[in-house]
């Protein structure tokens, strides 16, 4: 059995959050899997999901843990358990509706109460621009409460790519250039026993007859 | 911002109607008679059981009322009427007086999981609605069910006196119920992945509660009575883990059951007996200033998940045994960085031989399906005789290499569908002798593969895997083990434990009278997935066997039983242990 050895600079735990509906799961999907499902197939997330994907800034590599938080208001109680050890938060909100931005005041409320880390790196996230002629929230408006509030801000569009990657990576330079988030970072290696031979066909194809 | 497992598991029920809740009792109570497993004692009382917990979820607690459910018939042409009545009452709507319902169908399913779960809750108190309304559905009900008057299913269940049977036990998840569940969130159109999402909403609810607990231990207040609590259930908590360390020597046990390997075997713990889930878990509890709901946390989390917590992957058989040399599990994981939350259910997969000189055939198969998914749940590859199950493997390769059943599979090909072609006694003579190769491989893996089917039946029945539904997937020999694991548990009675079984390309007979007893300890779906291509189970089963139908190679017609076809999918025996086959079989079928 190989081993295979990966080797990355650290584990970064971001988290997710938002109103319903405003496609947090989708702007994960298009991250990680760079697939956009069309909304009548796409499910209301349920309690939370979890996604890995590596990231490289600076000629390192770096574990990204996402955790998808459900926007629905059940189940929620046990949310501060979520934010627990996060270094980043994206809020998401939906340009297209501005009862989704209004509402991030309450989201910065739930954040402020449950994250442990003052130091915990934020972003307003405005997603569905490829709607253009329905926006709501307009570039300039959105950028002023983000100032005010101190935050990150990025648009953005799952649906046609516009802006994804752009929304990660400024988050995780932005969480390295905060020394306190960087204490605990260690470089780690993963160990991982799932060998991939690299003739795996070759097993297969004298099942042949 | 106090949270406990109470409050957040609590019945959404309580805000229903009075006739809503009655309307979902008659619909449950209606399930529960309708479904058959054996029909025997042992099925009556646990139905009971289950009624009894309905009636006391939903708050339906005079006897009157509970006789009225009681004695509607059981399954007629009214059923589905019924069903379309009591739903009306579900979905979003406005009633005679114009009052605006809202679609409940989801926290049905919601609250019958908590049913499922033991989390039974009185609800008596909030019933406060008039009974006006009751009546007139009751007179409703009799409308419906007042043409036919075939009582005798309920019969039994009328006179015997539901009100004072038991309820169900907190934190076992028994795999009827879980069939129970399913079937009305179909009658009343709740697809299945509502179902999935919810256990998964309340596995993680009670990870995430524990670890909230945990880490809140710190600042606590100091209230006396907080105190006094806290340390009783210090108490409790250590009790239930010294219970555990006993068990932990018991866990030396014989596999009582298990006949042919009887004597030798033991299957004794090689990892810690606490997995680091339950461990914290107990910790926490004892931390947690919230009190009421903790001590029952306990009682689920320790018998839900097992106190190995999902551990199977630590149990290993030691000794050496008159046989089996070998049975193990290895645990198939999400990426580490992700918490480790355990699910309601856990599937155990079993490859039947393997091909590669490593013994990560075992797991390799099944990493693409059950690896790192949305829908995550604990899955389990059992391991048994390796080294007796790859020489097989090595000897389906130089079998299909003879030049004979190169011929012969031709042949088999054309003719589409092999069992028209050759019966055991008519093998040609160099097929036989291809035949050699094999001969001596497959009857020791046959044998092995009977032998881990009845340890694994001992795993299951001593709840290794906690009292969750379990679902057993295997191809090939691994099939074969899920056979002799289900006729043992068929034989000792054991019901309630296995959800679904999936089975492909098993080398069993599909006419054996087995099958009914071996179906009956399966609550929910039974999967024959076949290949009609599939040579060497046709040739080889042939040569070891006088039945000339095997489930691998078609259909199987026992009531329950789904068929795939999988002929698209593999082409042959070999093609099973291709994980992207084995994907794309699984997505077929539909892990559901």
């Amino acid at each position: 059995m190989e081993v295979k050895v990966e080797e990355y600079h650290a584990t970064l735990k971001i988290l997710l959050i938002g109103n319903s509906n405003v496609g947090k799961s989708s702007l994960l999907l298009r991250f990680t899997d760079d697939t956009f499902l069309p909304q009548e197939s796409a499910a209301a997330t349920i309690g939370v999901d979890f996604k890995v994907r590596y990231i490289v800034i600076d000629d390192k590599k770096y574990k990204l843990t996402i955790w998808d938080t459900a926007g629905q208001e059940r189940f929620r109680a046990l949310t501060s358990t979520y934010y627990r050890g996060a270094q980043g938060v994206i809020l998401v909100y939906d340009v297209s509706n501005r009862e989704t931005f209004e509402q991030l005041d309450n989201w910065f409320h739930e954040l402020h109460l449950y994250c442990t880390n003052k130091d915990v790196v934020k972003m307003i996230v405005g997603n569905k621009v490829d709607k253009e002629h329905s926006r709501i929230i307009s570039s300039k408006e959105a950028e002023a409460y983000a100032d005010k509030a101190k935050t990150l801000f990025v648009e953005c569009s799952a649906k046609t790519r516009f802006g994804v990657e752009e929304v990660f990576e400024k988050l995780v330079k932005k969480i390295l250039e905060k020394p306190s988030l960087q204490k605990k970072i260690e470089p780690q290696i993963q160990v991982t026993k799932r060998e991939v031979p690299t003739n795996t066909q070759s097993t297969y194809c004298c099942s042949n007859v | 911002m106090e949270t406990n497992l109470s409050t957040e598991l609590s019945p959404l029920s309580q805000n229903w109607t009075s006739t809503q809740r009655f309307d979902v009792t008659a619909l449950c109570v209606r399930t529960v008679t309708n479904r058959l497993w054996t029909n025997d004692a042992a099925e009556l009382e646990w139905k009971k059981k289950f009624i009894a917990s309905i009636f006391m979820h939903f708050a339906v607690d005079d006897v009157k009322e509970q006789d009225v459910l009681l004695s509607m018939p059981g399954e007629n042409n009214d059923t589905l009427s019924f069903i379309n009545l009591i739903k009306s009452n579900f979905v979003e709507s406005e009633d005679d007086n114009n009052e605006q319902k809202k679609d409940i169908r989801q926290e049905i399913v919601f609250d019958l999981l908590l049913v499922c779960l033991g989390l039974v809750q009185n609800n008596t108190n909030n019933s406060i609605d008039s009974n006006h309304k009751r009546l007139n559905l009751k007179e409703r009900l009799n409308k419906v069910i007042s043409d036919v008057k075939g009582e005798e299913i309920t019969d039994t269940l009328l006179t015997s006196n539901i009100s004072t049977s038991q309820v169900m036990e907190l934190g076992e998840y028994d795999s009827r119920a879980r069939a129970i569940l399913f079937e009305i969130a179909k009658s009343i159109d709740v697809p299945v992945n509502i179902i999935l999402g919810l256990e998964k909403v309340i596995a993680q609810h009670i990870y995430f509660f524990q670890h909230k607990g945990q880490h809140e231990s710190t600042n606590d207040n100091n209230d006396d009575e907080i105190d006094s609590n806290i340390k009783e259930l210090q108490n409790s908590a250590k009790a239930s883990l010294t219970i555990h360390e006993k068990e932990k020597k018991k866990w030396h046990w014989m596999a009582t059951g298990v006949g042919v390997v009887v004597g030798a075997t033991a299957i004794g713990l090689t990892g810690g007996l606490a997995a680091p889930f339950v461990a914290a878990g107990i910790g926490a509890i004892t931390g947690v200033g919230v009190v009421t709901a903790a001590a029952s946390s306990v009682v689920l989390v320790t018998s839900l998940f097992g106190i190995a917590g999902g551990g199977l992957a630590g149990y290993k058989m030691h000794k050496r045994t008159q046989g089996l040399k070998e049975f193990g599990f290895t645990r198939i994981v999400q990426d580490d960085s992700i918490p480790l939350i355990p699910s309601l259910h856990v599937n155990i997969v079993i490859s039947g031989y393997l091909l590669s000189g490593s013994d990560d055939g075992v797991i390799k198969p099944w990493l693409p399906t059950f690896e790192n998914t949305s829908n995550y749940s604990d899955t389990f590859a059992l391991s048994f005789d390796t080294e007796i199950i790859r020489s097989l493997g090595r000897a389906f390769h130089r079998f299909l290499a003879e030049q004979a059943v190169k011929v012969a599979a031709s042949q088999a090909i054309k003719q589409t569908v092999f069992a028209t072609l050759a019966s055991a006694l008519l093998i040609p003579a160099a097929l036989m002798k291809a035949g050699d190769l094999i001969d001596n491989p497959w009857a020791l893996g046959v044998d092995r593969a009977h032998k881990a089917g009845l340890v694994l039946a001992d795993v299951l029945i001593e709840g290794v895997q906690g009292k969750r539904p379990t679902v057993l997937i295997g191809f090939s020999l691994g099939a074969l083990v899920i056979w002799s694991c289900l006729r043992e548990l068929a034989k000792r009675e054991k019901y309630g434990l296995i959800d679904s079984v999936i089975i492909i390309g098993a080398p069993i007979d599909s006419a054996s009278p087995k099958w009914e007893k071996v179906i009956s300890v399966v609550s929910r779906r039974f999967v024959n997935g076949y290949a009609t291509n599939d040579v060497v189970l046709g040739l080889i089963y042939r040569m070891h066997s006088l039945d000339l139908n095997v489930a691998g190679l078609g259909a199987v017609n026992f009531d329950r039983v789904e068929n795939y076809d999988l002929t698209k999918f593999t082409d042959g025996h070999l093609g099973y242990c291709n994980p992207e086959a084995m994907e794309a079989i699984l997505q077929e079928i539909g892990l559901n």
